[in-house]
C-alpha cells in the first residue's frame, strides 16, 4: 500500500484522539423512583397481585396522582429530595375512597453521573410503615434506591 | 445522525489534515545536519493543543516540554502546563477549574544514528505528573417533575492528583537545531477517590478525567540550545608493542 495512504489513515486514527465531544450529552439513567410491588400472601407463598383500580399521589401533592385508578401490579414513585421523609397515599380499589398511607423515611445522598447528567440523589430506606386499612403487611427487600429500577417495597394485601 | 457526522468528522478531518502534514514533514527531514553530535537543552510547545481547543471549546490548554541530552540516547525530560476548563450545562450542571502541572521523566532513542551528529529520534518515554487545580461547581440542579427540582451548588476545592504516564513518538531535526514530531501517550491515574463530590472532568496535564486510564497525543515544535558537546572518547594506547621495544632496550 501507498506509504501516503498509510500515513493518511494514521493521522485519521491520531486525529480521533483530540476529536470533538459533547459534554452536554446524557446518556445515562438518572431516575431513582422507589419500586413498590404489590403481593397476596396465600400458604406462605407470595403471590403477584393487580390491584383493580389503584389511586396514588404524594401527600401534600393530591392535585397531582401518580396512579389513577387503573389495575396496577407494580408502582415506581418518586421521593423527596428535599426532605428525609416522604408519605404516599394508596387507595387499592377505585369503588371506595378510602386507602392507606404509607411513609417512608431515608437518608439522602447526591450522586454524581456526569458532565451531561448532572447530580442524582441516591436513597437509603432506613424505616418504612403504613397504615392498615387494606394493607397487611410491608417487607422491604433493597434499602438502597440506586438507578436501577429494583423492588424497594413490598405491600402485601 | 447529521450531528454525530458533524461532531466527528469534520474536526477528525481537520486533526487528520494537520497530522499527516506534520508527520510528512517529519519523516522527509532525515539526516540533513552533520557534524559534532550535540548535546543541549531542548524547549518546546505542543502545538496539538491549539486545535483541540477549536474541536473542544470548554477547554484552554498550554503545553510546554523540555529536555536534557545526558547520554548518548538518554534524555532527561520536565514538561509543564496549564489547564482551564469551563462546562455550561445549564441548568443541570455548571462546572469551573484551573490548574497546572508538571511532568517528569526520561526518553530512551531506540533509533540507530547514521552519523554522529543526527538527532532524529524514536523514542519511549516515561513520566511521572502532578497537577495543582482548583474545581468549582457554581450551580446545579436534579430534576424533579414531581416534588419540585432541587438546586445547590460546591464551593472551590483544590486537588492535587497524580498520574503515571508512557508515551513513544519522534523528533525530528527540520531546521538546524529545530525539530517536529508527535508523539502517543497513555497516563494511568494514580490518585484514587480524588474528590468523593464530583470527579475532576479534566484533569490539567492529564486529560479527560472521567476514567482512570486515558489516551492523548501530542505535536511538538521545538528549539534546541546547543550547550555543550560531549567529550570525544581517549583512545587507550596499545600498550603490547611499546613494552617489547622497552625490554629489547634493555
Amino acid at each position: 500500500m501507498n506509504r501516503g495512504i498509510v500515513l493518511t489513515l494514521l493521522s485519521l486514527l491520531m486525529g480521533m484522539l483530540v476529536c470533538c465531544e459533547d459534554y452536554k450529552d446524557c446518556n445515562s439513567p438518572v431516575d431513582t423512583s422507589l419500586g413498590i410491588r404489590f403481593y397476596r400472601q396465600t400458604h406462605d407463598t407470595d403471590r403477584d397481585t393487580t390491584l383493580p383500580g389503584l389511586t396514588a399521589y404524594g401527600i401534600g401533592r393530591a392535585d397531582s396522582l401518580l396512579a389513577k385508578r387503573l389495575p396496577t401490579s407494580s408502582l415506581f414513585v418518586p421521593l423527596r429530595q428535599d426532605q428525609d421523609t416522604t408519605a404516599f397515599f394508596l387507595g387499592p380499589d377505585s369503588t371506595r375512597r378510602t386507602g392507606d398511607t404509607l411513609t417512608l423515611a431515608y437518608t439522602r445522598t447526591l450522586h454524581f453521573i456526569s458532565s451531561g447528567c448532572g447530580f442524582t440523589t441516591y436513597y437509603q430506606l432506613d424505616t418504612v410503615y403504613s397504615t392498615r386499612h387494606f394493607i397487611d403487611s410491608l417487607a422491604v427487600p433493597q434499602k438502597k434506591i440506586v438507578t436501577t429500577h429494583a423492588t424497594n417495597v413490598k405491600i402485601y394485601y | 445522525m447529521r450531528r454525530m457526522l458533524r461532531y466527528t468528522i469534520k474536526p477528525a478531518l481537520l486533526a487528520g489534515v494537520f497530522l499527516g502534514l506534520s508527520l510528512g514533514l517529519s519523516l522527509q527531514a532525515v539526516a540533513q545536519f552533520s557534524g559534532d553530535a550535540k548535546y543541549g537543552f531542548r524547549v518546546g510547545l505542543d502545538l496539538s493543543r491549539i486545535p483541540m481547543h477549536y474541536l473542544n471549546p470548554y477547554r484552554t490548554d498550554l503545553e510546554i516540554q523540555t529536555d536534557v541530552r545526558i547520554d548518548s540516547d538518554l534524555y532527561v525530560a520536565l514538561d509543564g502546563g496549564w489547564n482551564r476548563t469551563r462546562l455550561d450545562n445549564k441548568p443541570v450542571f455548571q462546572y469551573n477549574s484551573q490548574g497546572v502541572f508538571l511532568k517528569a521523566g526520561v526518553d530512551y532513542n531506540l533509533m540507530k544514528r547514521k552519523f554522529p551528529a543526527e538527532a532524529n529520534l524514536l523514542y519511549v518515554g516515561f513520566r511521572y505528573g502532578v497537577a495543582r487545580m482548583q474545581r468549582q461547581i457554581p450551580a446545579y440542579q436534579v430534576s424533579d417533575p414531581y416534588w419540585g427540582s432541587v438546586e445547590g451548588h460546591f464551593s472551590q476545592k483544590t486537588l492535587l492528583p497524580q498520574w503515571a504516564e508512557l508515551l513513544v513518538g519522534i523528533k525530528a531535526e527540520v531546521l538546524n537545531n529545530l525539530f517536529v514530531g508527535w508523539s502517543l501517550h497513555t497516563r494511568i491515574l494514580i490518585t484514587q477517590n480524588l474528590d468523593p463530590q464530583v470527579r475532576p472532568y479534566l484533569i490539567p496535564g492529564f486529560g479527560k478525567a472521567t476514567t482512570n486510564a486515558v489516551f492523548d497525543m501530542s505535536y511538538q515544535v521545538s528549539y534546541r540550545i546547543p550547550l555543550w558537546s560531549p567529550r570525544p572518547k581517549k583512545k587507550t594506547p596499545k600498550q603490547a608493542p611499546q613494552n617489547s621495544e622497552e625490554s629489547s632496550a634493555q
